[in-house]
């Protein structure tokens, strides 16, 4: 398992699939034979929007925990992602960050999820707001190191792969998650909403009115295609306009 | 504009390949820490930064290097061949219509501000060069960190091998396979709609 021949032919088969449902059973087919049970590859942002890349099979009952709370914002593995382009296992992901108790509660909750030691491989495209490919074991079974060289291509191919597909459909830049430059001005504003400030908190600290703080986050909603501030922190976190430590703070 | 450097005209285009070795030396030597040689403790050359090697290098026209591609020729001698065949699962691939692409850089200060925009013309300007000389075919060996950047230009691209740690980092090697089509695909999506290149440019 993990051969170069399995890599092979994942990237021919790849280039031939057609929809997103194709490319997920031969993803989950691939990564079922290298020993992994799932995988999950998409866009970190898609938390916050439907049309944005995000495939797997990772259980259900984690899915839901991590939609219900917002996790998004400490779960360790997206954050290690943001200072790294090489792969990682989660059993490392604490050389790549300083764990917090929060983060520490998130993989053991993936662990009582059924999740065991995992893989990712982040995913740095410039102009596009960052994804990643993971693979993950059942929890109980080792990692097994001779697989990892296929799996890192695995992920790399596989992204490309849901890229073309996505390029296919309507707006394209809605479902690449191109970043969408906010002006200083209101980058300054949306670091405060992350914060947790109010309009009116923020218009203090900026020396704005209320009013044009509103403004502010409005176009940048808008700019983004979000209905919420919360969907606007996270594109804005997954683009790289806001750092972790901005919404740490929450 | 983007210069076809060559032995023929690198005199020319003196300032832009100083440039170029220097930012490659704070690209890939003091950035990514990758061990490869410098020379006066400013410039990354190595045996392929030879009069046989082709520069693409985009410059602001007044000698100033932004961004940059090596090309060589696979029968001759070059990474892939020399120092890397074990990235490759079967031989290594060599023609006269198969060439190399290395040192991928973009300056440093760049990156912010410019560089999407001058990674896409660089990858406009690989696949034109390649439409215009013949060439039918690219390796390359990369950091697997950057697959996915690489990917996203597009192209018909395969591993040519199972990625392997050389020093501390993971490196693999891929096959591209260019078209007239492929230039077509990159000019409309990058918006380029004539030639990349400077007038003056010879193809070499």
């Amino acid at each position: 398992m993990g051969t170069f021949r399995d890599v092979q032919n994942f990237v021919h088969d790849a280039r031939s699939v057609t929809t997103l449902g194709n490319l997920h059973e031969l993803l989950q087919a691939t990564v079922q034979s290298f020993g992994f049970q799932y995988y999950a590859l998409g866009h970190h942002a898609s938390v916050a929007q439907d049309n944005l890349l995000q495939i797997g099979n990772y259980p259900d009952a984690w899915m839901h925990t991590l939609y219900q709370r917002e996790y998004i914002f400490d779960d360790p593995v997206l954050r290690a992602c943001q200072n790294t382009a090489v792969g990682f296992r989660w059993s490392e992901v604490d050389k790549l960050i300083e764990l917090s108790a929060k983060q520490k509660e998130i993989l053991a909750c993936a662990s009582r999820a059924g999740m065991g030691e995992g893989f990712t491989v982040p995913v740095h495209i410039p102009g596009e707001c960052t994804g990643s490919c993971s693979f993950a074991y059942r929890v109980g079974k080792p990692l097994n190191e001779a697989v990892l060289p296929a799996a890192h291509c695995i992920g790399g191919f596989g992204f490309e792969a849901a890229r073309r597909l996505a390029r296919q459909t309507d707006g394209r830049k809605r479902t690449l998650g191109i970043v969408e430059f906010l002006t200083s001005r209101q980058l300054d504003c949306v670091v405060l909403v992350a914060r947790g400030k109010s309009d009116w908190e923020a218009a203090q600290i900026l020396g704005l009115s209320q009013d044009t703080v509103h403004q502010h986050v409005e176009t940048a909603k808008r700019k983004y295609g979000v209905a919420t501030r919360t969907q606007l922190v996270i594109r804005a976190l997954f683009d790289n306009q806001l750092g972790f430590e901005d919404v740490i703070a929450r | 504009m983007v210069h076809i450097v060559t032995k023929a005209n690198r005199k020319q285009f003196a300032l832009e390949l100083y440039g170029m070795h220097r930012d490659r030396k704070r690209i890939f030597v003091d950035w990514l820490k990758w061990k490869i040689p410098v020379t006066d403790g400013t410039h990354e050359i190595d045996q392929f930064d030879s009069q046989n090697a082709v520069y693409l290098i985009e410059s602001d026209g007044k000698g100033r290097h932004l961004a940059s591609i090596r090309l060589l020729r696979t029968t001759r001698p070059h990474l892939l061949l020399d120092v890397f065949p074990a990235l490759c699962d079967g031989p290594v691939p060599i023609g006269p219509d198969i060439w190399e692409l290395t040192r991928f850089c973009v300056a440093p200060e760049m990156i912010k501000s410019d560089g999407t925009r001058l990674m896409n013309l660089m990858w406009t300007s690989v696949v034109e060069y390649a439409v215009l000389n013949g060439i039918t075919q690219y390796t390359c060996v990369t950091h697997m960190a950057f697959l996915s950047q690489i990917l996203s230009a597009g192209w018909d691209t395969k591993p040519l091998g199972l990625p392997q740690m050389v020093d501390g980092g993971l490196i693999g090697a891929v096959l591209f396979k260019i078209s007239p089509a492929t230039l077509e695909e990159a000019r409309s999506r990058y918006g380029y709609r004539t030639s990349v290149f400077d007038s003056q440019s010879e193809a070499a």
